[in-house]
């Protein structure tokens, strides 16, 4: 190992809102054939309620993260909230979550923008707070309600969640963050302009260039920088945009499918944006045994990605009971029709 | 009509967080807080932060909303009993009425109480649902 642990998963937490939309309602509004569905993978999407945003989602994921982090809120000292949905232009989304959560005013807040990656970065961030000791512990979110113009093909992924981790001192962690590295560009393949709501994307342009080029960088750095073999892990999450993407870049890079399976979400629940690679995380520290190794690559456009690799110690036994699972969270589900996403989703403009 | 910012922010201990009053002397448990216990009038109470789960006792459907909530009509109003071992009023989210029972349980969460219109502020504040998964939420001091 290149570098010694500085600093570890304290706990987890997840969130996925209780209502779905099925991917083959939106085809049959759209009139989209059912090809398009297969060729995304995806089946359905979580929908946030008429009363749930990104402070709500991350706020739910955060209060299971320190359930299992076992810690008082007063020992954190930083909360990052990586989103790309935040419910106020100007006005930062941690200090309401720190708030509510009762996190006292002694600490840094505040909310990154970079796509889907974010909150992968605020855990780099959280890595260097701690390790050179300026912070005991680190709230890391990344949770979104993604917005898709109705009727582009994103519609059928973008969806509402998020995960959130206590990042801090590895002898009272579940696992521990060995190592990672980053590998960022100015790519321009999904962008949503000031005072718009909806994105766009460069079409072909958001495959090749953007995602499977950035993820396997950082995934190759990280195993130049650690030394460390695909075959060390046991487990690998991608940024997952559909389900069909995070298998394509595994076998580009020689993953076998079995250790990528565990840790897709977006089939079932959509692409939650900065939660996408983060839940997925979140379920694989749901049935990890201690020892098994995991590589975590999300991916946010414009474009970047990180590689981490994390190992899993004997204290996650003890702590999973402690709150949800994300299998608990993706069978707690009820269905609505389009008409009713449009209207709690916000798509309808009254006078 | 705006919400106003100074209302809001000298109300949020009250609307982010379910705190009572646990009375020293004689146990009770009381909602809100206050300086001194309903039961046996000590002022040796202290306050306390509810962990946020309970029991729905009973509940009410309403259809007709104010104006300003009617993206959230109908709304289920209940009372919940706090395992901390007090009542208030809340709002219940995220279950089929159908599906309503007294006895179910249920778990605080932080949910957008108002919004005022699309440039002014966005209050936050409690309100209760079902509690996920099957362990979770036993009141067997989870949290
Ligand atoms: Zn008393």
């Amino acid at each position: 190992m290149s570098a010694k642990p500085q600093a570890g998963i304290m706990g987890w937490g997840a969130y996925i809102p209780l209502y779905r939309l099925r991917a083959s309602e939106i085809a049959r509004i759209w009139g989209y054939d059912d090809s398009v569905v297969k060729s995304l993978w995806i089946e359905e999407k979580a929908v946030g309620g008429v009363d749930e945003d990104t402070i709500t989602i991350g706020w739910e994921a955060s209060r299971y993260a320190l359930m299992r982090a076992k810690i008082d809120p007063g020992e954190v000292g930083a909360v990052f909230v990586g989103t790309e949905s935040k419910p106020y232009a100007v006005k930062p989304s941690a200090t309401i979550i720190a708030e509510a959560l009762g996190i006292p005013p002694q600490k840094l807040a505040s909310d990154l923008e970079f796509a889907c990656r974010a909150a992968s970065e605020a855990m780099r961030i959280s890595v260097g707070l701690i390790a050179s000791g300026m912070i005991k512990a680190s709230l890391v979110i990344g949770a979104d309600t993604a917005q898709a113009s109705p009727g582009d093909v994103l519609e059928f992924t973008a969806s509402s969640g998020g995960a959130a981790f206590v990042i801090g001192d590895p002898s009272n962690s579940v696992a521990i963050i060995e190592d990672s590295y980053s590998y960022i560009t100015d790519t321009p393949d999904f962008w949503r302009r000031e005072g718009f709501p909806y994105p766009e994307h460069g079409e072909a342009f958001t495959g090749e260039p953007a995602y499977f080029s950035h993820i396997m960088n950082a995934v190759k750095g990280l195993l130049d920088k650690s030394g460390l073999r695909i075959s060390d892990f046991d487990y690998v999450i991608f940024h997952q945009p559909n389900g069909k993407f995070p298998l394509q870049v595994g076998s580009k890079l020689g993953v076998p499918r079995e250790k990528i399976l565990p840790g897709i979400v977006t089939p079932y629940v959509g692409n939650t944006y900065n939660g996408s690679a983060l839940l997925g995380l979140a379920r694989v520290l749901d049935m990890a045994k201690p020892g098994s190794r995991i590589l975590l690559a999300p991916f946010g456009s414009g474009a970047g990605s990180d590689a981490f690799s994390i190992l899993v110690l004997d204290r996650i036994e003890e702590r999973r009971a402690l709150a949800p699972t994300v299998d608990e969270m993706i069978k707690r589900k009820s269905y609505i029709p389009y008409g009713e996403y449009v209207k709690v989703r916000r798509k309808i403009v009254k006078a | 009509m705006k919400d106003s910012a100074p209302r809001i922010w000298r109300m949020r201990n009250n609307l982010y967080r379910i705190r009572y009053s646990k009375c020293k002397a004689c146990g009770a448990s009381f909602y809100p807080a206050r300086a001194s216990c309903i039961r046996c009038s000590s002022r040796d109470v202290e306050v306390r932060v509810s962990l946020g789960l309970g029991t729905l006792v009973e509940y009410t459907v309403l259809y007709q909303v104010p104006a300003r909530m009617q993206d959230n009509a109908p709304m289920v109003i209940g009372v919940v009993r706090l395992d901390e071992g007090f009542e208030l009023y809340g709002v219940i989210v995220d279950a089929d009425i159908k599906d309503l029972r007294k006895g179910m349980r249920v778990e605080a969460v932080l949910r957008r109480l108002r919004v005022d219109g699309s440039s002014g502020l966005i209050t936050y504040g409690i309100k209760f649902r079902p509690v996920i998964g099957a362990a979770h939420g036993e009141g067997s001091g989870r949290g």
